[in-house]
């Protein structure tokens, strides 16, 4: 208000217009109280997981240590979700095992992108022959259960961790090619890309530096709901033996192990089970909000 | 034309996933034989086995051999068992589709109903329940979920049996479903049986997809209320009953008609754990071992089986569903 609008570029009007975009962006997130619950959970679990070494109550249990003298105790106030077939504190596991479940959203969601991302906006932005290929490989991957095809990757990597994060990331990049066609084929249309076209832009330039920043907002909403899958198939992979092996402290695999001294014992397999939960709902609630947030309908 | 078109379509989506699959399994990991074998195998009896499995052919012969054998019904010999992998396929596939039918069936009876009730009172305290309801759903590991109701209707309450599919002596079978050759060979006994051994399964198997269904129906049924001629209806006082169920619902569960179609591999992908817990004989049970046991044959067969299964159905209910609804098929003829 104070600047004299001597410009021709004057941002007093643009300025205003952008600010309500965003306060009224805000608004909606905070009407929607569920996501903000999703997103303060799921800080929670990265503080959790980052301090796992000073907050756990036993961080020697995270690896092969037995102690014989306290195998399978029910929860009490010293183990307060009791202790697995080594006598180990499952609180301190689950602690530790956070930091595997955000790193498997993490790897599996980075790839995908990396995959999909450039798949769909090439496939999208050359149309033609090279759209129709893409596309296809595309849809021969989509029309493959998720976690079918990703045991069978994993397996084939040989069952480890890692390798059952990267057979996700591999399986999961079609969902992000789709977006990226998708947004790219409307995106095409839009007067600045015509506009840097004409201007002689580089095809490079134009996919990746026009048309891709534009489309952060859906990819962000599906990064965030598609986190919980991945670490729903993650832990899945690791419970049918094709992931993370023992002793890891992973959510699955303390599952698996725990099933076998059921009916019996029911904690070793019930308190991973709710974490995982907690987790996966919070990625899908910040989801929603985020969803709310950029008014995608 | 636009059949053929379509039909030209999966079938080439159906070469892609055999291509994939066959190069996942024999090209990437080395030697399956030997690592089926394990240590102490001389390498003269690796060799035959090798040679007498086709491995030692190139691998374009080796994948041309696989479909001509896969058209004849034959998958390759498992490592696990000493059959053919499209014998044990078949046997088992009726247990799976017994499983899948049963909980696509409960996902559908709750998921439309809790929708429509969803949409209907839009915004209203039974659509937020409903809504928490489905997002809680969609958030639950299956597995786990699979091992706690096993713990506790099973092992606690002793309402239903824990594992398997059959507590009784296996009966000559008629379609290899268990509810359905029990019912036509009028033995309640069997039927109430099978009954109580596919319940929890069934359910367990149910629950994420009911979310899915829960929510697509709502939103179908929200569009389709906002429409003019609901307003219409509205405004000449019809009474709202009618409105919701005899015209916005019909019209919104064409939608939910799409629903079995992505529904299909979501269960099939799950049927893997949750077999797996309850030890129910399906191929996706045969197909989780098979995948710990290193039996690339079997988790070839399986995998495609399964996908052959998901790609085909999506196709028909492609169909079905231009079929039934005429703006669908003549809108997308050319």
């Amino acid at each position: 208000m104070t600047a004299p609008s001597d410009s021709a570029f004057d941002l007093e009007v643009a300025t205003p217009a952008y600010e309500s975009g965003l306060s009224r962006g805000l608004a909606r997130f905070r009407r929607n109280k569920l996501a903000v619950v999703g997103a303060v959970m799921l800080l929670l679990t990265v503080f959790i997981a980052l301090l796992a070494p000073w907050i756990a109550p036993y961080p020697e249990d995270i690896a092969d240590a037995v102690h014989f003298d306290r195998m399978l105790q029910p929860p009490s106030w010293g183990f307060l979700m009791g202790t697995d077939e080594a006598g180990r504190d499952i609180l301190t596991r689950l602690m530790y095992g956070a930091r595997l479940s955000l790193l498997t959203a993490f790897v599996v969601l980075g790839i995908s992108v990396v995959i999909g991302v450039p798949i769909g906006l090439v496939a999208g932005y050359y149309g033609g022959r090279v759209e129709t290929i893409l596309m296809r490989i595309t849809d021969t991957f989509s029309s493959m259960p998720a976690l079918v095809l990703a045991l069978a990757i994993a397996v084939v990597m040989g069952a480890d961790l890692i390798h059952s994060m990267i057979a996700i990331g591999l399986v999961w990049w079609r969902g992000f090619a789709r977006i990226a066609h998708g947004q790219t084929l409307s995106l095409k249309q839009e007067g600045y890309v015509v506009m840097a076209r004409t201007l002689g832009a580089s095809d490079f330039h134009v996919m990746f530096r026009e048309i891709l920043p534009n489309m952060t907002s859906p990819l962000l909403v599906t990064i965030s709901l598609d986190a919980g899958f991945a670490i729903l198939i993650g832990t899945a992979i690791s419970f049918l033996g094709a992931g993370a092996s023992p002793p890891t402290a992973e959510w699955g695999l303390m599952i698996a192990s725990g099933r076998h001294y059921l009916p019996d014992a029911w904690w070793p397999s019930l308190f991973p089970g709710l974490a995982i939960f907690v987790v996966v709902l919070s990625f899908n609630l910040l989801g929603d909000g985020l969803r709310d947030f950029f008014g995608d309908d | 034309m636009r059949f053929l078109k379509r039909l030209s379509h999966m079938l080439l989506v159906l070469v892609g996933v055999s291509i994939l699959m066959f190069t996942l399994v024999r090209v990437i990991p080395g030697d399956p034989v030997a690592a089926a074998l394990g240590d102490g195998v001389s390498r003269e009896e690796i060799a035959r086995i090798r040679q007498q499995m086709g491995l030692d052919r190139s691998i374009p012969v080796q994948y041309v051999h696989y479909i001509g054998g896969i058209l004849n019904g034959h998958f390759g010999m498992s490592l696990t068992e000493p059959k053919d992998v499209g014998e044990i396929i078949a046997e088992r596939l009726p247990a799976t589709l017994e499983l899948v039918t049963v909980a696509m069936l409960v996902a559908i009876a709750f998921g439309v109903p809790f929708g429509v009730i969803s949409a209907v009172n839009r915004n209203g305290a039974t659509d937020h329940v409903s809504r928490m309801v489905s997002l809680f759903g969609v958030s639950f590991p299956q597995f786990w979920v699979a091992l706690m109701l096993q713990l506790w209707l099973g092992a606690w309450l002793l309402l239903v049996p824990i594992t398997g599919r059959s507590g009784l002596p296996p009966a000559e079978p008629i379609t290899g479903f268990l509810l359905l050759d029990s019912l036509l060979k009028l033995d309640l006994a069997a039927f109430g049986d099978a009954l109580r051994h596919i319940l929890v399964p069934a359910l367990v198997l149910a629950v994420g997809p009911l979310a899915n269904v829960t929510r697509l129906v709502r939103a179908s049924m929200i569009d389709e209320l906002g429409k003019p001629y609901i307003a219409l209806n509205r405004a000449v006082g019809m009474p709202s009953f009618l409105i919701n169920y005899k015209y916005a619902l019909r019209n919104a569960s064409l939608s939910a008609l799409t629903v079995v179609g992505f529904l299909f591999p979501l269960m099939l992908g799950s049927a893997f754990v949750v077999e797996k817990v309850f030890v129910w004989p399906g191929i996706a049970r045969f197909g989780a071992d098979a995948i710990i046991a290193n039996d690339f044959n079997a988790v070839v067969g399986v995998a495609l089986v399964v996908c052959v299964f998901v790609v085909v159905i999506n196709f028909l209910v492609d169909e079905l569903y231009g079929w039934i609804d005429p703006r669908i098929r003549l809108s997308a003829e050319p």
